[in-house]
């Protein structure tokens, strides 16, 4: 295996720049506390829907039974949002790295017009729920994701480098 | 000729619980969102005013009619028309459906709201504006079954 090497992603190569997955999310008045802003938590639901939608997307072989499992979430709060001037929102998706089994994406929420209010980082495992373990991309699992890396990884992350 | 105010909805994958289907909680959501968003146009269309300011709900009454999986829906709409108006009251006909006028049914719901002073603690009678505004979403003929 090809565990240890640097991911395709890092090297230099032809990565197409600028694909992304953009996922809008219909916003509830309920998702606003008692502060009245977008609870802290809400903004964990719409990237979890947007990866939902997304991942729904990528190849899988015949009879293959893995799908993604969160392992690693990192969250920036920038801006407030509330309910009354934005009735949607959007999760701008794209790969900073393809590990062996891992992949770590950003997903940046933003207001309809760019705005970016907030920032999350995550890191997902291509996982077999029956076998409880993880399971190594397939090459054309790669590339559709490679596909929407858009980002130079940090050599020095782990995850982006692909040693995980 | 009923008008009716038709809100649509776009599920989240949590809305779903362990048995894999919309979870029934979901549903008042989905009708307070749908509510929210219909009084949000009475006070744009009606200029605000007494009776304008703030609702509460006073009753729900929810008939489930239907399962919904995320997995074959991500979308259904509330159809909202009115059924009876009071001085300060006013009940309402939510129906749940997949998207369309041949969606099928989901989930059919009878709520009453009561305009109210939150300031005060106690209803507020609709201004005649509002009366107005309100009485266009009648709900005429009620095709599915009578209170």
């Amino acid at each position: 295996m090809m565990q240890d090497e640097p991911s395709a992603v890092s090297q230099e190569r032809d990565v197409p720049v600028g694909e992304t997955y953009v996922y809008e999310v219909q916003l509830r008045w309920s998702d606003e506390d008692r502060m009245g802003h977008l609870n802290n938590t809400r903004y964990l639901t719409f990237a979890e829907d947007a990866r939902t939608r997304w991942f729904a997307m990528a190849p899988r072989d015949e009879g293959d039974q893995a799908g993604f499992i969160l392992a690693r979430m990192e969250v920036d709060y920038l801006q407030q949002v509330r309910t009354a001037d934005n009735d949607w929102l959007k999760v701008v998706n794209t790969v900073l790295g393809v590990g062996r089994s891992s992949l770590r994406i950003q997903q940046e929420i933003q207001r309809m017009d760019g705005e970016v209010v907030n920032r999350v980082i995550a890191t997902q495992v291509h996982f077999d729920y029956d076998r409880d373990s993880s399971v190594p991309w397939t090459d054309t699992q790669r590339a559709w994701l490679e596909r929407f890396a858009t980002v130079k990884p940090d050599a020095t992350d782990p995850v982006a480098a692909g040693t995980t | 000729m009923t008008t009716a105010y038709i809100h649509p909805i776009h599920l989240r994958w949590s809305d779903e619980d362990r048995n894999g289907h919309v979870n029934n909680s979901k549903f008042m959501t989905y009708t307070e969102d749908a509510r929210i968003a219909w009084l949000g146009r009475m006070r744009a269309e009606t200029g605000g005013g007494p009776g304008s300011e703030g609702v509460i709900l006073a009753s729900l009454h929810c008939e489930y009619k239907a399962q919904v999986h995320f997995a074959q829906s991500k979308e259904l709409e509330v159809v909202n028309t009115l059924r009876r108006l009071g001085s300060s009251s006013v009940e309402l006909h939510q129906v749940v459906r997949l998207p369309g006028d041949d969606g099928e049914v989901v989930a059919d719901l009878i709520t009453v709201l009561v305009s109210f002073d939150y300031a005060n603690g106690r209803s507020a009678p609709w201004g005649d504006r509002q009366r107005e505004w309100l009485q266009k979403f009648t709900e005429h003929a009620v095709e599915s079954s009578p209170a």
